[in-house]
């Protein structure tokens, strides 16, 4: 083989430069730590890793999303903890209210602790976060959800609830309105309702009752009419009889699908009456129960009226109470599965971290041997290029 | 007495050689060189009875050492070579502008979502708002900013296929020259040979194949024809066509390649192929066209579906969301040699069956024909191209209004103009419509468990759509619609009125009423907002296959893998190339230990000589001094 001169020095050049620029590349891959220098070394890597990135973001956000749902849950959590402490407050006033050793005096203090627990709850309803924003007026965030109008608390929000992205496919409510916790309760006992009327002239006292052989109230009227003091009758909403009975202080009345007790010594002609729920708000129960108080008349009936209006208060604010532990129990079960969204989304971070670190990272042991064996050649190439150029005939004629 | 002439003849010899190896010598770095070799040869002898007596040596010719098929291979591998140089050095830089994992594309509108989600988190949230918009204003640049790099490719590309076309133009007028010369002095074959201008011209035939592919043919006189592509003729003998750059009869924008024949001019942009012309050309047509298209599909996709979300909702101020972001449509270039008066104007009709190619509708005189530009495939379509019945494909509607004439070209580019175009057309954090323009309530009153739901909106522009409407059950099972109709329920099935979707479910009972009621004043809503959100998840493109992630990876992966692809290529022919020049430079490079051996050996033969004639002069000597007396 013939090796022209120039050749000789053209091909040695262009190895060296060859060599140093492997060298180098493999150099700045040690120095960055990263495999990819530019996108072009690997398109598809870089395409994945792109896409990587993009959903490590997307699962950041994620996370964000949660901690900002727990932290608004939490708020409304505690909030709800002071209404129902609130409400066992007025609860055991009932309770108190209702004792016959307490004379018009002191149910009028119990009167005035009940209206300051309403301003409270009122206040309560009308918490805002720290975004000032309040938490429950629905969609109207920033509308005062709850005015006081003439004794009457109206809500001025409504049913809209914001739910937040914690998941590729999961969503979680961030909130309840205010319909949701205070307004829209039943009353009575949650199916039915039981009231005395208020012409009795008797002392007869009646509960609120429970459902009997059937699941929900039929939404049918029905009315207990003493016809003596020992005696009833129960008619159906058209005045129609179904049923008789005898009567003795406490004894538990029988009505087609329910139960009712009567207490006391109620008089012929007195009237006790079933109907279906309706629908009250917290505000109201406690306000009745303020009613109550303030126009309870002294002496037998008046007593016994009072005991009657006091039940119904009662069981509506335990109906008001119930609303609210439902309410918090699913805020409960909202933030487990926020907590468990969150270790999948970290587990989900740690996966996709792996994955960016596998395709985007050097492995140092591969490229560092890389280095020391493109040294080796780059130097070998130099010390034979420097031997064999010296070389010529022209050197020793 | 010949010893003095043929000592004379070999004096000259060596005389020859000695220079011709210093020539050598003198080019051993000279590119396109081919060493040279003078051919010796014996004088015509002297005939006597007894035979013939020598009369010394003589020149025959000086020759040089080149082997025309390996240069012909060396030829079209630079051709080659070139070509993938051309388009992988763009490609790589396409691919590298496309695609960088932080602040690409793909980051930039996962930070617009994620801003979407902070307003979603807290709508009432002016600084929410407006940082989404802050991030709108990054994703809109980075559009803009990757279109204008891709439009400053372009230009480049542009420049430089008029740069080459003036540098192929001039090499061919310098082959052409020197074609002249080489048949002045002789031509190719014989003794006399004009070695030099030989090298001259191999070094311009290889560097006009560095930039265009060309099939060389040698004449008897020495001269050497030139054809371009498919057989055009650059140059014959010493004349030479004249090649030039000329705009796009369809496309102002594009450069075509233009022959001068002595018919006119020729356009052989087809057929060029090869050199770094022919790696520019084919970036053009195959790399840059497809990535600006598919930036422009995924920027309609985005602007598009975000608008059309964002229009359904209700702004902080109670006002319908407008357009969130503006672009351009479609583009239709009539072609210049059109000679009908039609117009077409086009409209995108369904983003998930736009594509990333560019379409030409051609008039035969009574149908219109569509083919793709890239792959040159007919398109199928619908409709005659009236308002009401346009021409439908890949997405696109047209309208052609006025008469075409037969034979009329129009290019129609549905996405190219879009990246360039996006702006954010929202001006302040309170337009964004976060919220639905509806929302519901079950009645207070209400003795059953229903719930009600909006489930979407689905005709912004129902005058109705802001009314209140009421669904009041009359049993169990009917209801009616503001206080008229009868119809029957079914827990869980959307009922569409007044433009949106409501979702009864649960057992209402008789008297149970429901209310939708405009949402203005609804500033914590976020209804909207999610549903924007929910596009980063979303197959919107491709038939519905592909969500806007997926279409970025697509557009860059495709960009890298054809650079990649174009730079493997280049590294296989690069080393094609060099060892075909080895093989070349084997046969013609100048060896300098060889001349210096060749140097020694006529230094020697001359001296020889030179003593011949001292000899010569002694025996005249001896003669002269014998015959003295």
């Amino acid at each position: 083989m013939r090796v022209p001169t120039a050749m000789y020095y053209q091909q040695s050049a262009s190895l060296i430069t060859r060599l140093q620029g492997d060298l180098q590349q493999t150099q700045l891959q040690i120095a960055s730590g990263r495999r990819i220098l530019n996108p072009s070394d690997d398109p598809v890597a870089s395409a994945q890793l792109s896409s990587i990135e993009s959903a490590l973001k997307q699962n950041d956000q994620f996370q964000r999303n949660s901690n900002l749902a727990t932290s608004r849950l939490s708020v409304e959590e505690a909030t709800l903890t002071d209404v129902q402490n609130a409400l066992f407050r007025v609860r055991d006033l009932v309770i108190q209210a209702n004792n016959d050793t307490q004379t018009s005096e002191s149910r009028r203090f119990i009167a005035v602790e009940a209206e300051q627990i309403l301003g409270q709850l009122v206040e309560l309803g009308n918490r805002r976060d720290g975004q000032n924003n309040f938490l429950f007026g629905g969609f109207q965030s920033r509308t005062e959800p709850f005015s006081v109008d003439n004794n009457e608390v109206r809500y001025n929000g409504d049913q809209g609830e914001r739910r937040l992205q914690i998941g590729p496919s999961r969503f979680v409510r961030d909130g309840d309105s205010g319909a949701a916790i205070f307004m829209n309760i039943p009353n009575g006992n949650g199916q039915f309702v039981t009231t005395a009327a208020t012409a009795n002239t008797g002392s007869g006292v009646i509960d609120a009752g429970s459902l009997n052989g059937q699941s929900t109230w039929d939404g049918s009227t029905y009315e207990i009419r003493f016809t003596a003091d020992n005696a009833y009758d129960v008619l159906d909403g058209g005045g129609a009889l179904v049923s008789s009975g005898s009567f003795e202080p406490g004894d538990a009345i029988d009505v087609p699908g329910a139960i009712v007790n009567i207490d006391g010594a109620p008089a012929a002609g007195d009237s006790f009456s079933l109907g279906p729920s309706a629908t009250t708000d917290i505000f109201e129960t406690v306000q009745n129960f303020v009613n109550s108080l303030r126009t309870a008349v002294p002496g037998g009936t008046g007593s016994a009226q009072l005991h009657n209006r006091l039940n119904n208060v009662l069981s509506d604010l335990d109906q008001g109470v119930g609303n609210v532990l439902d309410v918090r129990a699913t805020i409960g079960s909202r933030l487990q599965a926020i907590a468990s969204q969150e270790d999948s989304n970290a587990d989900f971070d740690i996966t996709l971290q792996t994955t960016r670190s596998q395709l985007q990272d050097v492995d140092y042991a591969d490229a560092i041997s890389r280095m020391n064996l493109q040294l080796t050649s780059l130097e070998a190439a130099q010390q034979t290029f420097a031997r064999i150029q010296g070389l010529s005939l022209f050197d020793v004629i | 007495m010949s010893i003095l002439s043929t000592s004379l003849s070999a004096l000259r010899v060596s005389q020859r050689v000695l220079e011709t190896t210093s020539h050598n010598i003198a080019n051993v770095n000279t590119p396109g060189y081919s060493r040279q070799r003078v051919n010796i040869g014996t004088q015509e002898p002297s005939r006597f009875g007894f035979g013939s007596v020598g009369n010394g040596a003589r020149i025959n010719g000086i020759q040089r050492i080149y082997d025309q098929f390996l240069g012909a291979e060396v030829t079209n591998n630079i051709s080659e070579y070139n070509r993938l140089d051309a388009f992988a050095g763009l490609a790589g830089r396409l691919g590298n502008l496309m695609n960088d994992p932080e602040s690409g594309l793909a980051a930039n509108m996962q930070s617009f979502f994620a801003a979407a989600a902070d307003v979603a988190n807290d709508p009432a949230s002016i600084s929410a708002r407006e940082a989404m918009l802050g991030e709108t204003r990054v994703v809109v640049e980075r559009f803009n900013q990757m279109s204008s790099q891709l439009g400053a490719l372009d230009q480049e590309v542009n420049a430089r296929i008029a740069q080459d076309v003036r540098d192929i133009d001039g090499l061919g007028k310098a082959i052409a020259d020197i074609n002249d010369q080489i048949a002045l002095a002789g031509g190719g074959n014989g003794a006399r040979q004009p070695n030099d201008l030989l090298d001259k011209r191999d070094q311009l035939v290889d560097e006009l194949a560095s930039k265009v592919a060309i099939t060389t043919s040698e004449q008897d006189d020495g001269s050497l024809n030139v054809f371009l592509g498919s057989g055009q003729v650059l140059v014959i003998g010493g004349s030479n066509s004249t090649l030039t750059t000329q705009s796009d009869p369809n496309d102002p924008a594009r450069l075509t390649v233009q022959l001068g024949l002595e018919g006119g001019r020729v356009d052989v942009s087809e057929a060029i192929s090869g050199g770094s012309l022919g790696g520019l050309l084919d970036f053009s047509r195959e790399g840059l066209d497809t990535a600006r298209n598919q930036l422009g599909q995924i920027a309609t996709a985005f602007a598009l579906d975000v608008n059309q979300r964002h229009g359904n909702g209700m702004d902080l101020d109670g006002n319908l969301g407008g357009n969130f972001f503006a672009l351009a449509g479609p583009t239709v270039l009539a072609s210049g040699n059109n000679t009908g008066g039609a117009t077409l104007t086009a409209t995108i009709a369904d983003l998930a069956a736009l594509d990333a190619d560019d379409y030409r509708v051609r008039f035969d005189g009574s149908n219109f024909t569509v083919n793709s530009e890239q792959t040159g495939a007919s398109v199928a379509f619908t409709g005659a191209g009236t308002p009401a019945d346009p021409l439908v494909f890949g997405g696109v509607e047209v309208v052609v209004t006025g008469a075409p004439a037969a034979g009329d070209d129009f290019t129609l580019r549905p996405t190219a103009n879009a990246a360039g175009s996006l702006a954010l057309a929202v001006n302040s954090g309170r337009e964004i419509a976060a919220a639905y323009p509806v929302r519901a309530a079950a009645d207070g009153s209400n003795t059953g468990s229903g719930t009600i739901q909006i489930d979407g909106i689905t005709d912004r522009a129902d005058p109705a759509l802001l009314n209140d409407m009421e669904i009041e059950f009359l049993d169990a099972t009917t209801y009616q619609v503001n206080g008229a109709g009868s119809f029957s329920y079914t827990p869980g099935d959307a009922i569409n009125i007044n433009g949106y979707d409501v979702v009864l479910s649960g057992s209402p009972q008789a008297g149970d009423r429901f209310n939708v009621e405009s949402n203005v004043g609804g500033i914590g809503d976020n209804r909207n907002m999610l549903g924007i959100g929910e596009l980063a998840n979303q197959g919107l493109l491709d038939g519905g296959r592909a969500t806007l992630n997926d279409a970025v990876g697509t557009l860059v992966s495709q960009a890298g893998i054809s650079g990649r692809e174009a730079s493997r290529g280049l590294q296989a022919q690069g080393a094609l190339l060099e060892q075909s020049q080895i093989r070349e430079l084997e046969v013609s490079g100048v060896n300098l230990d060889e001349e210096a051996a060749n140097l020694l050996q006529f230094q020697r033969s001359y001296e020889a000589a030179a003593q011949m004639i001292a000899v010569a002069d002694s025996l005249f000597a001896t003669l002269i001094n014998a015959v003295r007396r």
